[in-house]
Protein backbone atom coordinates (compact mmCIF):
# COMPACT_ATOMS: atom_id res chain seq x y z
CA UNK A 1 0.00 0.00 0.00
CA UNK A 2 2.67 2.20 1.05
CA UNK A 3 4.44 2.02 -2.52
CA UNK A 4 1.33 2.29 -4.43
CA UNK A 5 -0.05 5.17 -2.90
CA UNK A 6 3.15 6.58 -1.55
CA UNK A 7 2.33 8.51 2.17
CA UNK A 8 -1.41 9.34 3.49
CA UNK A 9 -3.32 12.00 2.32
CA UNK A 10 -4.73 13.35 5.64
CA UNK A 11 -7.68 15.16 3.81
CA UNK A 12 -8.98 11.53 2.86
CA UNK A 13 -9.38 10.04 6.58
CA UNK A 14 -10.88 13.77 8.45
CA UNK A 15 -13.98 13.62 10.03
CA UNK A 16 -16.34 11.03 10.01
CA UNK A 17 -13.74 8.99 8.09
CA UNK A 18 -11.72 8.68 11.24
CA UNK A 19 -14.00 8.02 12.98
CA UNK A 20 -15.66 5.54 11.41
CA UNK A 21 -12.52 3.70 10.81
CA UNK A 22 -11.97 3.89 14.51
CA UNK A 23 -15.46 2.06 15.38
CA UNK A 24 -14.72 -0.83 12.93
CA UNK A 25 -11.54 -1.23 14.15
CA UNK A 26 -12.57 -1.40 17.73
CA UNK A 27 -15.91 -2.78 17.62
CA UNK A 28 -14.09 -5.56 15.44
CA UNK A 29 -11.35 -5.89 17.80
CA UNK A 30 -14.28 -6.83 20.01
CA UNK A 31 -16.06 -9.25 18.25
CA UNK A 32 -13.23 -11.28 17.07
CA UNK A 33 -12.23 -11.07 21.05
CA UNK A 34 -15.63 -12.66 22.10
CA UNK A 35 -16.38 -15.10 19.08
CA UNK A 36 -12.80 -16.36 18.73
CA UNK A 37 -10.55 -15.73 22.07
CA UNK A 38 -9.32 -19.15 21.42
CA UNK A 39 -7.82 -18.80 18.66
CA UNK A 40 -3.76 -18.60 18.56
CA UNK A 41 -3.65 -15.32 16.76
CA UNK A 42 -5.99 -13.23 18.69
CA UNK A 43 -4.23 -14.43 22.20
CA UNK A 44 -0.82 -12.95 20.45
CA UNK A 45 -3.20 -9.88 19.70
CA UNK A 46 -4.35 -9.73 22.88
CA UNK A 47 -0.61 -10.48 24.78
CA UNK A 48 2.11 -8.58 26.21
CA UNK A 49 4.36 -10.05 23.66
CA UNK A 50 2.32 -8.45 20.93
CA UNK A 51 2.57 -5.34 23.10
CA UNK A 52 6.70 -5.65 23.12
CA UNK A 53 6.29 -6.15 19.32
CA UNK A 54 4.06 -3.08 18.62
CA UNK A 55 6.37 -0.96 21.17
CA UNK A 56 9.50 -1.83 18.94
CA UNK A 57 7.98 -1.55 15.91
CA UNK A 58 6.99 2.21 17.18
CA UNK A 59 10.50 2.87 18.66
CA UNK A 60 12.01 1.59 15.03
CA UNK A 61 9.39 4.15 13.37
CA UNK A 62 11.11 6.58 15.77
CA UNK A 63 14.57 5.91 14.78
CA UNK A 64 13.91 6.30 11.10
CA UNK A 65 12.54 9.62 12.22
CA UNK A 66 15.16 10.57 14.13
CA UNK A 67 17.96 9.55 11.99
CA UNK A 68 16.61 10.60 8.72
CA UNK A 69 16.68 14.10 7.84
CA UNK A 70 13.42 14.86 5.09
CA UNK A 71 16.17 16.55 2.43
CA UNK A 72 18.55 13.12 2.60
CA UNK A 73 15.04 11.02 1.34
CA UNK A 74 14.40 12.98 -1.41
CA UNK A 75 15.01 9.62 -3.87
CA UNK A 76 11.93 8.06 -5.85
CA UNK A 77 12.39 5.30 -3.55
CA UNK A 78 12.66 7.03 -0.25
CA UNK A 79 9.52 8.89 -1.13
CA UNK A 80 7.81 5.98 -2.22
CA UNK A 81 8.55 4.68 1.12
CA UNK A 82 7.77 7.39 3.21
CA UNK A 83 11.10 7.67 4.64
CA UNK A 84 11.09 11.34 4.08
CA UNK A 85 7.92 11.76 6.34
CA UNK A 86 7.83 8.73 7.96
CA UNK A 87 5.50 9.34 10.49
CA UNK A 88 2.99 9.99 7.67
CA UNK A 89 3.64 6.62 5.95
CA UNK A 90 1.04 3.62 5.66
CA UNK A 91 4.30 1.70 7.48
CA UNK A 92 3.99 3.91 10.85
CA UNK A 93 0.01 4.10 10.58
CA UNK A 94 0.42 0.24 10.30
CA UNK A 95 2.75 -0.10 13.68
CA UNK A 96 0.30 2.54 15.58
CA UNK A 97 -2.84 0.54 14.87
CA UNK A 98 -1.05 -2.68 15.87
CA UNK A 99 -0.35 -1.03 19.11
CA UNK A 100 -4.09 0.37 19.23
CA UNK A 101 -5.79 -3.02 18.68
CA UNK A 102 -3.00 -4.59 21.25
CA UNK A 103 -4.03 -1.87 23.75
CA UNK A 104 -7.60 -1.76 23.22
CA UNK A 105 -7.66 -6.39 23.25
CA UNK A 106 -5.37 -5.87 26.66
CA UNK A 107 -7.62 -3.74 28.44
CA UNK A 108 -10.80 -5.47 26.79
CA UNK A 109 -9.13 -8.75 28.55
CA UNK A 110 -8.09 -7.36 31.33
CA UNK A 111 -9.64 -8.30 35.04
CA UNK A 112 -10.87 -5.53 37.22
CA UNK A 113 -10.34 -7.73 39.97
CA UNK A 114 -6.55 -8.04 39.07
CA UNK A 115 -3.88 -5.91 41.01
CA UNK A 116 -3.09 -2.83 40.07
CA UNK A 117 -6.15 -2.24 38.49
CA UNK A 118 -6.28 1.75 38.70
CA UNK A 119 -2.92 1.93 37.15
CA UNK A 120 -3.35 -0.46 34.78
CA UNK A 121 -6.40 1.49 33.58
CA UNK A 122 -4.93 4.97 33.89
CA UNK A 123 -2.20 3.87 32.32
CA UNK A 124 -3.45 2.11 29.14
CA UNK A 125 -6.97 3.62 28.53
CA UNK A 126 -4.67 6.93 29.11
CA UNK A 127 -2.54 5.71 25.94
CA UNK A 128 -4.70 4.59 23.86
CA UNK A 129 -6.66 7.66 24.16
CA UNK A 130 -3.69 9.94 23.69
CA UNK A 131 -2.76 7.74 20.35
CA UNK A 132 -5.69 7.49 19.21
CA UNK A 133 -6.86 11.57 19.38
CA UNK A 134 -3.08 12.38 18.01
CA UNK A 135 -3.24 9.79 14.81
CA UNK A 136 -6.81 9.60 14.25
CA UNK A 137 -7.68 13.44 14.96
CA UNK A 138 -4.24 14.43 13.03
CA UNK A 139 -6.49 14.27 10.19
CA UNK A 140 -9.31 17.16 11.67
CA UNK A 141 -6.18 19.51 12.87
CA UNK A 142 -5.66 22.64 10.95
CA UNK A 143 -2.96 24.83 11.48
CA UNK A 144 -2.45 28.32 9.44
CA UNK A 145 -0.35 31.04 9.36
CA UNK A 146 -1.58 34.48 9.44
CA UNK A 147 -0.07 37.68 8.75
CA UNK A 148 -1.76 40.61 10.97
CA UNK A 149 -0.53 43.90 10.27
CA UNK A 150 -1.44 47.19 11.72
CA UNK A 151 -4.65 48.91 10.71
CA UNK A 152 -5.05 46.09 7.83
CA UNK A 153 -7.34 43.79 8.29
CA UNK A 154 -6.68 40.51 7.06
CA UNK A 155 -9.06 37.56 6.90
CA UNK A 156 -6.78 35.34 4.97
CA UNK A 157 -4.60 32.16 5.91
CA UNK A 158 -1.76 29.85 4.84
CA UNK A 159 -1.53 26.27 5.47
CA UNK A 160 2.20 24.82 5.41
CA UNK A 161 2.02 24.17 1.35
CA UNK A 162 1.45 27.99 1.46
CA UNK A 163 -2.16 27.14 0.33
CA UNK A 164 -4.81 30.14 1.13
CA UNK A 165 -7.90 29.82 3.48
CA UNK A 166 -10.37 31.96 4.14
CA UNK A 167 -10.54 32.66 8.25
CA UNK A 168 -14.51 33.60 7.94
CA UNK A 169 -13.22 36.40 10.25
CA UNK A 170 -11.06 39.64 10.14
CA UNK A 171 -7.71 40.49 12.24
CA UNK A 172 -6.50 44.00 12.43
CA UNK A 173 -3.15 44.43 14.16
CA UNK A 174 -3.70 47.19 16.68
CA UNK A 175 -0.45 47.17 19.04
CA UNK A 176 2.83 45.19 19.24
CA UNK A 177 4.61 45.38 22.00
CA UNK A 178 8.31 43.97 22.37
CA UNK A 179 11.07 44.42 24.87
CA UNK A 180 14.86 43.42 24.77
CA UNK A 181 17.42 42.20 27.32
CA UNK A 182 20.24 44.57 27.91
CA UNK A 183 22.07 42.01 25.15
CA UNK A 184 19.62 42.77 22.51
CA UNK A 185 17.06 39.23 22.83
CA UNK A 186 14.07 39.66 22.98
CA UNK A 187 12.46 39.55 26.72
CA UNK A 188 8.59 39.43 25.91
CA UNK A 189 6.28 40.17 23.14
CA UNK A 190 2.69 40.57 22.40
CA UNK A 191 0.27 41.95 19.77
CA UNK A 192 -3.30 43.47 20.93
CA UNK A 193 -5.39 42.47 18.09
CA UNK A 194 -9.10 43.22 16.92
CA UNK A 195 -11.45 40.43 15.97
CA UNK A 196 -15.35 40.21 15.50
CA UNK A 197 -14.70 39.20 19.61
CA UNK A 198 -13.27 42.62 20.37
CA UNK A 199 -9.86 43.07 21.29
CA UNK A 200 -7.62 40.43 22.34
CA UNK A 201 -4.26 40.40 23.32
CA UNK A 202 -1.95 37.20 22.29
CA UNK A 203 1.52 36.12 23.47
CA UNK A 204 3.89 33.38 23.73
CA UNK A 205 2.80 30.31 26.10
CA UNK A 206 -0.56 32.85 26.00
CA UNK A 207 -2.84 32.20 23.11
CA UNK A 208 -6.25 33.32 22.25
CA UNK A 209 -8.67 30.77 23.13
CA UNK A 210 -11.45 31.70 20.51
CA UNK A 211 -13.46 28.98 20.58
CA UNK A 212 -13.70 25.29 21.98
CA UNK A 213 -11.82 23.97 19.05
CA UNK A 214 -9.92 26.74 17.78
CA UNK A 215 -6.69 28.91 19.35
CA UNK A 216 -4.50 31.51 18.12
CA UNK A 217 -1.03 31.47 18.43
CA UNK A 218 1.50 34.41 18.25
CA UNK A 219 4.21 32.88 16.48
CA UNK A 220 6.68 35.61 15.39
CA UNK A 221 7.48 39.48 14.06
CA UNK A 222 9.37 41.49 11.94
CA UNK A 223 12.66 40.84 14.11
CA UNK A 224 14.52 43.46 11.70
CA UNK A 225 12.12 46.08 12.73
CA UNK A 226 11.88 45.12 16.27
CA UNK A 227 9.70 47.02 18.47
CA UNK A 228 9.12 48.76 15.53
CA UNK A 229 7.30 45.95 13.87
CA UNK A 230 4.44 46.16 11.58
CA UNK A 231 3.34 43.26 11.21
CA UNK A 232 2.98 39.51 13.47
CA UNK A 233 3.11 36.21 12.59
CA UNK A 234 -0.24 34.47 14.59
CA UNK A 235 -0.94 30.55 13.72
CA UNK A 236 -4.53 29.29 13.90
CA UNK A 237 -4.90 26.35 15.29
CA UNK A 238 -8.01 23.93 14.84
CA UNK A 239 -7.48 20.90 17.12
CA UNK A 240 -11.64 19.25 17.72
CA UNK A 241 -10.22 16.33 18.97
CA UNK A 242 -7.91 18.33 22.10
CA UNK A 243 -10.07 17.67 24.59
CA UNK A 244 -9.81 13.64 23.87
CA UNK A 245 -6.16 13.99 24.55
CA UNK A 246 -6.12 16.36 27.39
CA UNK A 247 -8.63 13.58 28.82
CA UNK A 248 -5.42 10.72 27.99
CA UNK A 249 -3.18 12.80 29.26
CA UNK A 250 -4.84 13.54 32.67
CA UNK A 251 -4.93 9.69 32.88
CA UNK A 252 -1.39 8.89 32.05
CA UNK A 253 -0.43 11.42 35.02
CA UNK A 254 -2.18 9.89 36.99
CA UNK A 255 -1.33 6.28 35.91
CA UNK A 256 2.37 7.82 36.30
CA UNK A 257 1.76 8.85 39.77
CA UNK A 258 0.56 5.20 40.98
CA UNK A 259 3.81 3.92 39.15
CA UNK A 260 5.75 5.64 42.40
CA UNK A 261 3.85 3.12 44.73
CA UNK A 262 4.14 -0.59 44.84
CA UNK A 263 7.42 -0.84 42.09
CA UNK A 264 7.06 -4.25 40.29
CA UNK A 265 5.38 -6.80 42.56
CA UNK A 266 6.58 -9.48 40.83
CA UNK A 267 4.63 -12.18 43.38
CA UNK A 268 1.09 -10.35 42.33
CA UNK A 269 2.40 -10.79 37.97
CA UNK A 270 1.97 -14.80 38.75
CA UNK A 271 -1.71 -13.95 39.95
CA UNK A 272 -2.78 -11.55 36.89
CA UNK A 273 -1.39 -14.26 34.91
CA UNK A 274 -3.84 -16.55 36.32
CA UNK A 275 -6.94 -14.25 36.35
CA UNK A 276 -6.04 -13.39 32.53
CA UNK A 277 -6.83 -16.67 31.25
CA UNK A 278 -10.05 -16.46 29.18
CA UNK B 1 26.96 33.24 43.24
CA UNK B 2 28.54 32.66 39.13
CA UNK B 3 30.09 30.18 37.28
CA UNK B 4 33.23 31.44 38.27
CA UNK B 5 33.39 29.93 41.46
CA UNK B 6 31.66 26.57 40.27
CA UNK B 7 35.02 24.82 41.03
CA UNK B 8 35.42 25.93 44.66
CA UNK B 9 31.81 23.72 44.78
CA UNK B 10 32.77 21.36 41.84
CA UNK B 11 35.92 20.11 43.11
CA UNK B 12 34.79 19.88 47.08
CA UNK B 13 32.17 17.82 45.55
CA UNK B 14 34.02 15.63 43.20
CA UNK B 15 35.76 14.90 46.67
CA UNK B 16 33.32 13.69 48.60
CA UNK B 17 31.83 11.68 45.88
CA UNK B 18 35.08 9.93 45.15
CA UNK B 19 36.04 9.05 49.00
CA UNK B 20 32.52 8.29 49.56
CA UNK B 21 32.79 5.69 46.77
CA UNK B 22 35.95 4.22 48.71
CA UNK B 23 34.08 4.24 51.92
CA UNK B 24 31.25 2.02 50.03
CA UNK B 25 33.47 -0.06 47.99
CA UNK B 26 35.97 -1.19 50.88
CA UNK B 27 32.90 -2.03 53.05
CA UNK B 28 31.25 -5.16 52.72
CA UNK B 29 28.21 -3.88 54.81
CA UNK B 30 26.34 -0.56 54.23
CA UNK B 31 28.78 2.06 54.87
CA UNK B 32 27.22 4.99 56.79
CA UNK B 33 30.14 6.90 56.28
CA UNK B 34 29.63 6.27 52.59
CA UNK B 35 26.00 7.39 52.38
CA UNK B 36 26.72 10.57 54.31
CA UNK B 37 29.52 11.53 52.22
CA UNK B 38 27.68 10.75 48.96
CA UNK B 39 24.70 12.86 50.25
CA UNK B 40 27.34 15.47 51.09
CA UNK B 41 28.50 15.69 47.62
CA UNK B 42 25.05 16.09 45.86
CA UNK B 43 24.39 18.38 48.56
CA UNK B 44 27.07 20.79 47.55
CA UNK B 45 26.23 20.86 44.44
CA UNK B 46 22.44 21.37 45.10
CA UNK B 47 23.76 24.47 47.26
CA UNK B 48 25.64 25.84 44.02
CA UNK B 49 22.34 25.50 41.91
CA UNK B 50 20.13 27.51 44.16
CA UNK B 51 22.91 29.94 44.59
CA UNK B 52 22.98 30.41 41.15
CA UNK B 53 19.30 30.56 40.32
CA UNK B 54 18.79 33.22 42.94
CA UNK B 55 21.89 35.05 40.99
CA UNK B 56 20.76 34.57 37.68
CA UNK B 57 17.01 35.27 38.54
CA UNK B 58 15.93 32.45 36.10
CA UNK B 59 16.08 28.74 36.66
CA UNK B 60 19.33 27.29 35.31
CA UNK B 61 18.16 25.24 32.93
CA UNK B 62 18.73 27.09 29.77
CA UNK B 63 21.79 26.09 28.27
CA UNK B 64 23.49 22.49 28.17
CA UNK B 65 26.16 23.14 30.77
CA UNK B 66 23.08 23.84 33.22
CA UNK B 67 21.60 20.79 32.74
CA UNK B 68 24.86 18.52 33.32
CA UNK B 69 25.30 20.47 36.47
CA UNK B 70 21.56 19.35 37.28
CA UNK B 71 22.43 15.88 36.22
CA UNK B 72 25.70 15.74 38.44
CA UNK B 73 23.50 16.88 41.10
CA UNK B 74 20.64 14.25 40.67
CA UNK B 75 23.03 11.55 39.54
CA UNK B 76 25.25 11.57 42.72
CA UNK B 77 21.65 11.83 45.11
CA UNK B 78 19.86 8.91 43.05
CA UNK B 79 23.31 7.37 43.78
CA UNK B 80 22.87 7.84 47.79
CA UNK B 81 19.45 6.75 47.48
CA UNK B 82 20.32 3.56 45.42
CA UNK B 83 23.19 2.88 47.75
CA UNK B 84 21.25 3.52 50.86
CA UNK B 85 18.36 1.40 49.83
CA UNK B 86 20.32 -1.80 48.19
CA UNK B 87 23.68 -1.41 49.59
CA UNK B 88 24.97 -2.17 46.14
CA UNK B 89 28.77 -1.12 47.03
CA UNK B 90 30.29 -0.48 43.74
CA UNK B 91 27.40 1.85 42.76
CA UNK B 92 28.48 5.09 44.31
CA UNK B 93 31.54 4.76 42.73
CA UNK B 94 29.84 4.39 39.08
CA UNK B 95 27.47 7.45 40.29
CA UNK B 96 30.41 9.45 40.77
CA UNK B 97 32.24 8.87 37.97
CA UNK B 98 29.15 10.06 35.99
CA UNK B 99 28.69 13.51 37.95
CA UNK B 100 32.75 13.90 37.57
CA UNK B 101 32.70 13.46 33.91
CA UNK B 102 29.84 15.63 33.82
CA UNK B 103 31.00 18.16 36.47
CA UNK B 104 34.49 18.25 34.37
CA UNK B 105 33.01 18.91 31.09
CA UNK B 106 31.61 22.28 32.84
CA UNK B 107 34.92 22.97 34.38
CA UNK B 108 36.71 22.46 31.06
CA UNK B 109 34.28 24.08 28.77
CA UNK B 110 33.26 26.50 30.89
CA UNK B 111 30.50 28.55 28.64
CA UNK B 112 29.11 32.33 28.90
CA UNK B 113 25.82 31.83 30.85
CA UNK B 114 23.32 35.14 31.00
CA UNK B 115 20.55 35.86 32.61
CA UNK B 116 18.44 36.03 29.70
CA UNK B 117 15.25 33.77 29.27
CA UNK B 118 14.14 33.82 25.74
CA UNK B 119 9.85 34.22 25.63
CA UNK B 120 9.45 30.58 24.73
CA UNK B 121 10.87 29.93 27.42
CA UNK B 122 9.09 31.74 30.49
CA UNK B 123 6.39 29.08 31.33
CA UNK B 124 5.45 28.15 34.35
CA UNK B 125 5.60 24.41 32.86
CA UNK B 126 9.49 24.88 32.05
CA UNK B 127 11.10 23.95 35.77
CA UNK B 128 8.82 21.03 36.22
CA UNK B 129 9.34 20.08 32.48
CA UNK B 130 13.28 19.88 32.40
CA UNK B 131 13.37 19.25 36.39
CA UNK B 132 11.35 15.92 36.05
CA UNK B 133 13.22 15.15 33.06
CA UNK B 134 16.76 15.23 34.74
CA UNK B 135 16.10 13.44 37.32
CA UNK B 136 14.96 10.53 35.07
CA UNK B 137 17.76 10.41 33.38
CA UNK B 138 19.58 10.10 36.96
CA UNK B 139 17.44 7.46 38.26
CA UNK B 140 17.72 5.14 34.88
CA UNK B 141 21.58 5.92 34.48
CA UNK B 142 21.56 3.60 38.11
CA UNK B 143 19.69 1.16 36.65
CA UNK B 144 21.73 1.39 33.50
CA UNK B 145 24.80 0.90 35.94
CA UNK B 146 23.23 -1.79 37.51
CA UNK B 147 22.16 -3.51 34.01
CA UNK B 148 26.29 -3.33 33.01
CA UNK B 149 27.55 -5.03 35.65
CA UNK B 150 24.48 -7.87 35.58
CA UNK B 151 25.32 -8.37 31.89
CA UNK B 152 29.06 -8.51 32.94
CA UNK B 153 28.20 -11.26 35.43
CA UNK B 154 25.54 -12.90 34.10
CA UNK B 155 23.94 -12.72 37.74
CA UNK B 156 20.16 -11.82 37.65
CA UNK B 157 20.11 -11.16 41.74
CA UNK B 158 19.90 -6.85 39.91
CA UNK B 159 16.46 -7.47 38.14
CA UNK B 160 14.67 -6.44 40.75
CA UNK B 161 16.21 -3.49 41.97
CA UNK B 162 16.44 -2.31 38.15
CA UNK B 163 12.40 -2.62 38.40
CA UNK B 164 12.13 -0.48 40.95
CA UNK B 165 14.57 2.29 39.29
CA UNK B 166 12.83 1.58 35.71
CA UNK B 167 9.06 2.03 37.18
CA UNK B 168 10.40 5.45 39.03
CA UNK B 169 12.18 6.48 35.76
CA UNK B 170 9.38 5.83 33.60
CA UNK B 171 6.81 7.28 35.68
CA UNK B 172 9.57 10.36 35.76
CA UNK B 173 9.52 10.15 32.03
CA UNK B 174 6.12 10.24 31.91
CA UNK B 175 5.26 12.99 33.32
CA UNK B 176 8.33 14.93 31.97
CA UNK B 177 6.59 14.06 28.17
CA UNK B 178 3.03 14.67 29.27
CA UNK B 179 4.24 17.93 30.99
CA UNK B 180 6.19 18.82 27.78
CA UNK B 181 2.93 18.09 25.28
CA UNK B 182 0.72 20.08 27.49
CA UNK B 183 3.54 23.19 26.99
CA UNK B 184 4.06 22.49 23.34
CA UNK B 185 0.03 23.18 22.91
CA UNK B 186 0.15 26.27 25.13
CA UNK B 187 2.96 27.65 23.07
CA UNK B 188 2.96 26.11 19.65
CA UNK B 189 -0.60 25.11 19.29
CA UNK B 190 -0.23 21.07 18.84
CA UNK B 191 0.39 18.31 21.46
CA UNK B 192 3.24 16.67 19.82
CA UNK B 193 5.06 17.89 16.41
CA UNK B 194 7.45 14.92 15.87
CA UNK B 195 10.38 17.30 16.67
CA UNK B 196 13.63 15.53 16.49
CA UNK B 197 13.76 15.93 20.30
CA UNK B 198 10.20 14.54 21.11
CA UNK B 199 11.10 11.80 18.21
CA UNK B 200 14.17 10.34 20.49
CA UNK B 201 11.86 10.94 24.16
CA UNK B 202 9.33 8.76 22.53
CA UNK B 203 12.02 6.14 21.11
CA UNK B 204 13.41 5.96 24.72
CA UNK B 205 9.59 5.77 26.54
CA UNK B 206 8.87 3.41 24.11
CA UNK B 207 12.37 1.51 25.65
CA UNK B 208 11.76 1.36 29.31
CA UNK B 209 8.32 -0.19 28.72
CA UNK B 210 9.80 -2.45 26.17
CA UNK B 211 11.96 -3.46 29.65
CA UNK B 212 8.89 -4.01 31.82
CA UNK B 213 6.54 -5.87 29.39
CA UNK B 214 9.81 -8.11 29.27
CA UNK B 215 9.50 -8.75 32.65
CA UNK B 216 5.85 -8.83 33.22
CA UNK B 217 4.40 -10.75 30.33
CA UNK B 218 7.38 -12.60 28.54
CA UNK B 219 10.07 -15.08 28.87
CA UNK B 220 13.08 -13.42 27.70
CA UNK B 221 16.23 -13.89 29.03
CA UNK B 222 17.99 -11.91 31.88
CA UNK B 223 20.61 -10.95 28.71
CA UNK B 224 17.68 -9.68 26.71
CA UNK B 225 16.06 -7.69 29.41
CA UNK B 226 19.88 -5.89 30.87
CA UNK B 227 20.53 -5.30 26.93
CA UNK B 228 16.73 -3.71 26.89
CA UNK B 229 17.74 -1.08 29.72
CA UNK B 230 21.80 -0.34 28.02
CA UNK B 231 19.78 0.56 24.75
CA UNK B 232 17.12 2.37 26.88
CA UNK B 233 20.04 4.68 28.00
CA UNK B 234 21.63 5.19 24.69
CA UNK B 235 18.57 6.53 23.44
CA UNK B 236 18.36 8.69 26.42
CA UNK B 237 21.58 10.29 25.75
CA UNK B 238 20.73 10.67 22.14
CA UNK B 239 17.51 12.37 23.55
CA UNK B 240 19.59 14.38 25.96
CA UNK B 241 22.19 15.73 23.86
CA UNK B 242 23.28 13.39 20.98
CA UNK B 243 20.45 14.13 18.66
CA UNK B 244 21.80 17.81 18.08
CA UNK B 245 24.43 16.36 16.31
CA UNK B 246 22.15 14.83 13.86
CA UNK B 247 21.13 16.57 10.47
CA UNK B 248 17.41 16.14 11.62
CA UNK B 249 18.70 18.77 14.07
CA UNK B 250 18.66 21.80 12.10
CA UNK B 251 14.63 21.66 12.63
CA UNK B 252 14.40 20.89 16.41
CA UNK B 253 12.52 23.95 18.26
CA UNK B 254 14.43 22.48 21.23
CA UNK B 255 17.85 23.99 20.21
CA UNK B 256 17.71 26.92 22.14
CA UNK B 257 21.09 27.57 24.32
CA UNK B 258 24.14 25.56 24.04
Amino acid sequence: MQCFLGNITPAWWAFPMNVAVLLVLLVGLTIVWREAGQRWFVQFLASGKCSVVALMLVTGGCLIKGFVPPAAASSAVCVRLGLHDFTSSWIFAFCIVLLVGNLWLVIVRRSTKAPHAWRFALNHIGVLLTIVSLFFGAADTHKWRIVAQQGIPTDMGYDAAGTPHGLGYEIILDTFVVSFFDNGTPAAFYADISTEQGTQRVSVNQPWHRSWCEDVHLNSYDTQAGAASQFCVLERVVQPWKYVTWCGIVMMIGGALLLFFDGSKHKSVAKIKSNDQP
Amino acid sequence: MTWNIFPYFAIPAIVLAVVGAAFALTNKQHSRIASVLTLLAALTLGTFIVGLWATLQRPPLKTMGETRLWYAFFVTAAGFVTYHRWHFRWLPAITAVLAIVFCMVNLLRPELHDATLMPALQSGWFVPHVVVYMLAYAVLGCAFALSIVGLCNGQTRYLSSIDNLVYIGVALLSIGMLSGAIWAKQAWGDFWTWDPKETWAAATWCVYLIYIHQRLTCRTSPRTQYATIIIGFILLQMCWYGYQYLPTAQSSLHVYGT
